[in-house]
């Protein structure tokens, strides 16, 4: 009896043994599973948890993207403006925009915008007043005034103020302007704007001089002198033409 | 039709094209065949040679640019842009700017480019005059 006691407890202990195996067995391989990343399924709570701290922006990322974003206008930075912007983006300038008004689409066409506006300054200063951003999600609504001075090489001394309201959204890691309208309150300048490349042109019509607007002013005064030069010469070799045939022909 | 700048100036490289493109040649055409009529036909080749080439770079690059001009700056204004503005897709858009300097000639390239052959065109017409006074009669052999 002692020796059959002595042999079921032996039986015993070697199911117990076997069990804690097999369960060491799934633990480990359960865990090698999951640490190596294998497992597609990661559960719902993983995932959500995983999604909200890679897609969603950071707290007050849009504040600070709206500060660089002015920044860059006043440092007259068209190339770092033209990076806020995607290819849907849908710019509106309205109200006494003192000849930019219009619509425009993507970078390409803030580059135009902002660079007919800020591209052609020699000095610029701007206030930004009444400052109001929201966030809800990846979409925030921006909100500010402008008041605007500066130094323009076409229009000479200007002054404005604008109503800006842009729509961000947060994609890509990193707020992007979907729409950007500018409604201008007020636009003065020296000078007047004129639909051409030559600014000179709207100068001399309003009886002002041609140089008070820098850009074109060498090609606006030397083209005549150029242009005479060019036909006086040939003129004279067409007269010298007909004189030497004039002549033959007399002979 | 109803034109509006820069746009116009794709009618006006049209126009320009015909009467100095085609009528220009047709006028030169009719200069050198008189000449050679009147057994005028030996002359300096390379001067010849240069005339035409000269000239058809400099019309068709001057038309050319017009119209890209028109086209590109045309395309801002129909699309709800300002006139205005489209002159700042002419200048980054056509060509690149070669200088950062808004009081650089070279600040806005399509002037220079445009100026550049219409001076090729206008060569052209002096290398032509310069060819004809080139132009003798053929010796009989």
């Amino acid at each position: 009896v002692h020796r059959e006691g002595t042999t079921v407890r032996v039986a015993v202990s070697g199911t117990v043994i076997a069990l804690a195996v097999v369960v060491i067995v799934i633990v480990v391989g359960a865990g090698a599973y999951f640490a190596l990343g294998v497992g597609k399924s990661t559960g719902s709570s993983t995932t959500t948890s995983t999604s909200n701290t890679q897609g969603g922006p950071p707290a007050g990322s849009l504040n600070a993207s709206v500060r660089a974003f002015i920044t860059a206008f006043n440092n007259r930075d068209v190339t770092t403006i033209k990076t806020y912007f995607t290819g849907t983006s849908a710019i509106a300038w309205s109200g006494a925009a003192g000849g930019l008004q219009g619509t425009y689409t993507g970078p390409d066409g803030a580059g135009i915008i902002y660079g007919t506006s800020v591209g052609h300054t020699s000095a610029l200063s701007s206030t930004t007043t009444n400052l109001h951003i929201a966030t809800a999600g990846t979409t925030g609504t921006v909100g500010f005034r402008l008041n605007i001075t500066g130094t323009s090489n076409v229009v000479g001394p200007f002054n404005s103020t604008a109503d800006i309201s842009q729509v961000w959204v947060y994609q890509g890691g990193a707020w992007t302007i979907q729409t950007d309208d500018w409604n201008y309150l007020s636009f003065s300048s020296n000078n007047p704007s004129t639909a051409t490349v030559f600014p000179q042109w709207g100068l001399t019509i309003n009886g002002k001089s041609p140089s008070l607007a820098g850009e074109h002013v060498l090609e606006w005064n030397v083209a005549p002198y150029l242009a005479v030069g060019v036909y006086a010469t040939i003129l004279a070799l067409g007269l010298a033409l007909i004189w030497v045939r004039v002549r033959k022909q007399k002979q | 039709m109803e034109t509006s700048w820069p746009g116009t100036w794709l009618l006006v490289a049209f126009v320009i094209f015909v009467t100095v493109g085609i009528f220009g040649a047709l006028g030169w055409w009719q200069v050198y065949s008189r000449k050679a009529s009147s057994g005028a036909t030996e002359g300096n080749t390379g001067l010849l040679w240069l005339h035409l080439i000269l000239f058809e770079v400099g019309v068709l690059g001057a038309t050319a640019m017009m119209a890209a001009i028109g086209y590109v700056g045309g395309n801002v204004v129909a699309t709800g842009g300002s006139p205005i503005v489209s002159a700042e897709a002419v200048r980054t858009q056509i060509i690149p700017p070669l200088s950062s300097d808004p009081n650089s000639v070279f600040f806005d390239m399509p002037p220079v480019i445009e100026a550049v052959f219409i001076g090729l065109s206008l060569l052209s017409q002096l290398v032509g005059f310069i060819a004809l006074l080139t132009l003798k009669k053929t010796k009989a052999s």
